[in-house]
């Protein structure tokens, strides 16, 4: 199972899932739900990062070059 | 504006009153479970609803709000705004499915007459440096599919616009390209990306963790396991494999994605095709770095989004720096070949699924290995029915994306769950063969759901289901007739972004408003009933403002959330604004407000003191001009719940073993919902879901040229979409299922509404007609011929 929602992601990663919905119970079902979701980068509009690599929640994290922190 | 806010005064309240009361809601179905349980609810909500037999307006089949306007041509879709010196934009799209893009030429495009701006998409870095300086070299992003737009052309015409696109000189460096999937996940096909982030080769050369792993063009796997599944096929009586395949299916949403940008120095607002006007102010503020503030976002109608449309995507961010470079409004909306190749798709599948069980039927095991490709994107995973319709004691479930040179998906209506349950929902129909178990009898031992359960019992007493001969391939002659079932299953999103404002005016008219986009679902209609509701109003004398983001914010319009997420909120600011309004007119009435009651469009004196009055009469004496309420989503008031929802779908079908020809003839459709706020609309959505799960299972599929890496039917002749002829009657029934979750207790219907289940039903109608499985969509008249003709077990794909 992928332990990428420990890490906070890249901002700039975007898909559908974020804009809003609280999932309940989210450790039953997300797995199934993650594995679907399309990504895509705030700064290109793609799915392929500024470093031209593609994005995904298990890849946007912090160490990628063009990684920007979530604003607190 | 004379607002006045009652939350303040509720808030002052709370310093000495309890925050929280008590309150018995209806749960369970009516005619089968239901029953009453407590819940703790904050003071500030309102009164419980009964159930809908028991109201006026909300839960009944009240008329379209916008239907005589959308009917009429009076409806403005985006595609309909017009500003004057409006300019028109197109994209300049990549004719090979993978390239560097060496140069750009726009000189000539923009000596074209009547060219205002061009636009070329360049390589942006973000706010990150670099690891590897060459990419700083790299100007333009690399082109990984055909289609991809890589500039655009604002100019005064339609055809300028196209005709300078075509001006627009673009020198390509071909890379080798992939657009198999099976031939993409060998080790020496071309890589549609260079190497992981983390991997030497990468153009970042970043170096973040991961647990999943890149290998060539695989992402994944996604492992998800509970239980010891070796032990659990050990433990097993009966276990069934099949493989199962599905294709990719576009959204072809009829008005394709698109907007009209306008920025002005104050304000960039964006007329927008959107499921999310929210998510497209978002993104132009984080894209533009400008002010949430200084965006705003309009749309009025929407035409078909399905999941494809959230965020401002490259028409959105485009159009408005052509705006902005112009002075101009810019329209830029897609073409339909542009929607087919590049905002969005339904991924592929190819799935091994295999089951284990004891003898009663009890599951023991569910192992599913699934790849997918998502284009040059990813999001191909299918394990959601697998992993959450069925009680198993092991469960272990694979998925991985494969990359290939084709636009990227996007979220399509129940992403994953009408690929996933194809497979699922065959493997337990085969299952069932197996143990000799009737197919339902056998998803009652194993499906706990407490409102599955009663769709079952009225799949059991429908006649439809009672003519379905148990043997497969029973009846005579060359078309044969058989009926299948399948199930579906989603889950409850919140979005808490979900507000609405209440307005009532001193000349009695009522108003409620919400940034949320209407995207057919009817939620417009919906507001109308439950202020309808709240003041005993006629719902087509309630004004409806919603789709533009200078409302109150609301949520974006996916994953089954608008109705539950927004509903309660409008219901609080309904009722709220409704108990300040009797407050306000109480002192000219001689009385105080706890003796004044609304019912059925009049104020009433529970003590007698004066005769009912109507509601237009009591607002004249409001001591100010408008009274307005906003009121946002509060939690689900029992949010540790699990909750999902579903249906269960049946399909008869005709199968011409001389033709392979299928024809659906009648589907059988038995879904909840919670509360159905509408149920015409309820039933309107599941009709449209069923008729797309239809085409989707029996004709829809994009092809890739294997030479050119171009589609070859982006147009909606040769990409075949169901037409009336092959639309069966379909007979919905409701399930009225109460949750005890918020003040209206609604739920969402839009991703589970047969879509998930009909392509399933429609397989193991197949098989209970001709006896062979058909394990592949689109099941065309070749497909089923094949199937025919090598019928032997796991032989079926041929």
């Amino acid at each position: 199972m992928s332990t990428a929602n420990a890490t906070q992601p890249c901002q700039c990663l975007r898909t559908k899932n974020p804009y809003g919905a609280t999932p309940q119970n989210a450790e039953t079902w997300l797995p199934g739900i993650h594995a679907a979701s399309s990504y895509w980068c705030l700064r290109t509009m793609s799915p392929a990062g500024p470093d031209d690599h593609y994005v995904h929640l298990a890849r946007c994290v912090p160490g990628r070059a063009c990684y920007e922190e979530q604003e607190k | 504006m004379n607002n006045r806010v009652v939350e303040d005064a509720l808030l002052q309240q709370s310093a000495v009153a309890p925050t929280k009361k008590t309150v018995q809601m209806p749960i369970g179905v009516p005619g089968y479970t239901l029953t009453e349980e407590s819940r703790e609810v904050p003071v500030t909500e309102p009164p419980v609803w009964p159930i809908n037999k028991d109201l006026k307006y909300v839960g009944q089949s009240v008329e379209r709000y916008d239907g005589q306007a959308k009917v009429s041509g009076r409806a403005r879709y985006t595609s309909d705004v017009q500003l004057p010196g409006m300019l028109y934009a197109k994209f300049v799209n990549a004719p090979m499915p993978h390239a560097k893009v060496v140069s750009i030429d726009t000189s000539a495009a923009e000596k074209y007459p009547g060219v205002r701006g061009v636009h070329v998409i360049q390589h942006v870095l973000g706010n990150a440096v670099l690891r590897n300086p060459a990419l700083d070299a790299v100007k333009y992003p690399v082109v990984r599919y055909a289609g991809q737009p890589v500039a655009a052309v604002a100019a005064t015409t339609p055809a300028a616009a196209e005709e300078a696109a075509a001006l627009v000189k673009v020198r390509y460096e071909a890379i080798p390209f992939v657009v198999d999937e099976i031939k993409a996940r060998a080790t020496d096909a071309p890589k549609v990306f260079p190497g992981a982030a983390d991997e030497e080769g990468s153009a970042g050369g970043g170096g973040g963790p991961s647990d999943v792993r890149q290998t060539g063009n695989i992402h994944g796997p996604s492992i998800h396991r509970h239980g010891e599944i070796a032990q659990g096929f050990k433990d097993a009586d009966v276990v069934v494999e099949g493989r199962y395949v599905t294709q990719v299916q576009t959204h072809s949403a009829l008005e394709t994605h698109g907007v009209v940008a306008d920025w002005k120095p104050e304000l960039l607002t964006v007329w927008a095709s959107t499921q999310g006007t929210a998510s497209v102010r978002e993104e132009l503020a984080g894209f533009f770095k400008i002010p949430l503030t200084q965006v705003r976002v309009i749309t009025e109608f929407m035409g078909g989004g399905f999941g494809a449309k959230f965020g401002a995507g490259n028409p959105g961010v485009v159009a408005a720096a052509l705006s902005n470079k112009t002075g101009a409004p810019v329209r830029l909306m897609l073409d339909r070949e542009e929607e087919h190749l590049s905002v969005g798709n339904r991924p592929s599948s190819d799935q091994t699924l295999r089951i284990g069980a004891k003898q009663d039927g009890t599951i023991t095991a569910i192992h599913l290995v699934a790849y997918g490709t998502a284009g040059c994107g990813t999001g191909a995973g299918c394990s959601g029915p697998a992993s959450n319709l069925y009680k198993t004691a092991a469960l272990h479930t694979e998925e991985s994306d494969v990359f290939i040179n084709a636009g990227p998906a996007s979220a399509m209506r129940a992403p994953g769950h009408p690929q996933g349950a194809f497979a699922l929902e065959q493997t337990i129909d085969e299952l069932a063969v197996k143990l000799n178990m009737e197919p339902i009898d056998l998803r009652d031992k194993t499906d706990e759901h407490p409102v599955r359960r009663v769709e079952r019992q009225v799949v059991r007493d429908s006649d439809l289901w009672k003519s379905r001969n148990p043997v497969a391939g029973a009846s005579q002659g060359p078309v044969k007739r058989g009926v299948g079932m399948a199930q579906s299953v989603w889950y409850r999103f919140v979005s808490m972004s979900s507000s609405a404002e209440v307005r009532i005016y001193k000349d009695g008219s009522l108003e409620v408003l919400s940034a949320v986009q209407d995207i057919g679902s009817g939620v417009k209609t919906v507001m109308a009933q439950i202020l309808a509701e709240q003041f005993g109003v006629p719902p087509a004398q309630i004004a409806v403002k919603v789709g533009d983001t200078h409302y109150p914010e609301g949520p974006n319009s996916g994953g089954s959330m608008t109705t539950l997420s927004l509903t309660p909120a409008v219901r609080d600011a309904a009722w709220q604004a409704s108990q300040m309004f009797l407050s306000d007119i109480a002192p000219a009435l001689g009385t105080t407000s706890d003796d004044l009651v609304l019912v059925d469009g009049e104020v009433r004196s529970r003590s007698g003191k004066f005769a009912p009055i109507s509601f237009r009469r009591a607002a004249a004496k409001m001591a100010t001009s408008q009274i307005a309420v906003q009121a946002k989503r509060i939690p689900d008031y029992d949010p540790k719940k699990y909750l999902t929802y579903g249906g269960i779908d049946v399909a008869e079908v005709e199968v011409d073993t001389e033709l392979g020809r299928i024809h659906v003839r009648r589907v059988l459709s038995v879904h909840d919902c919670g509360r159905p706020m509408n149920p015409a609309q309820v039933i309107s959505q599941i009709n449209g879901g069923i008729i797309q799960g239809i085409s989707y299972t029996l004709l829809e599929n994009r092809l890739l040229d294997p030479i050119y890496g171009l589609m070859v039917n982006p147009d909606l002749e040769q990409y075949k979409i169901i037409g009336a002829r092959e639309i069966p009657d379909i007979d919905v029934r409701l399930v009225e299922a109460y949750i005890g979750q918020s003040s209206t207790d609604a739920s969402g219907i839009g991703e589970a509404a047969g879509v998930v289940s009909i392509g399933a039903a429609i397989g193991n109608a197949v098989y209970n007609a001709i006896g062979v499985r058909i394990r592949q969509t689109p099941m065309t008249p070749a497909v089923v011929l094949a199937a025919l003709r090598a019928p032997a077990p796991g032989k079926e794909l041929a």
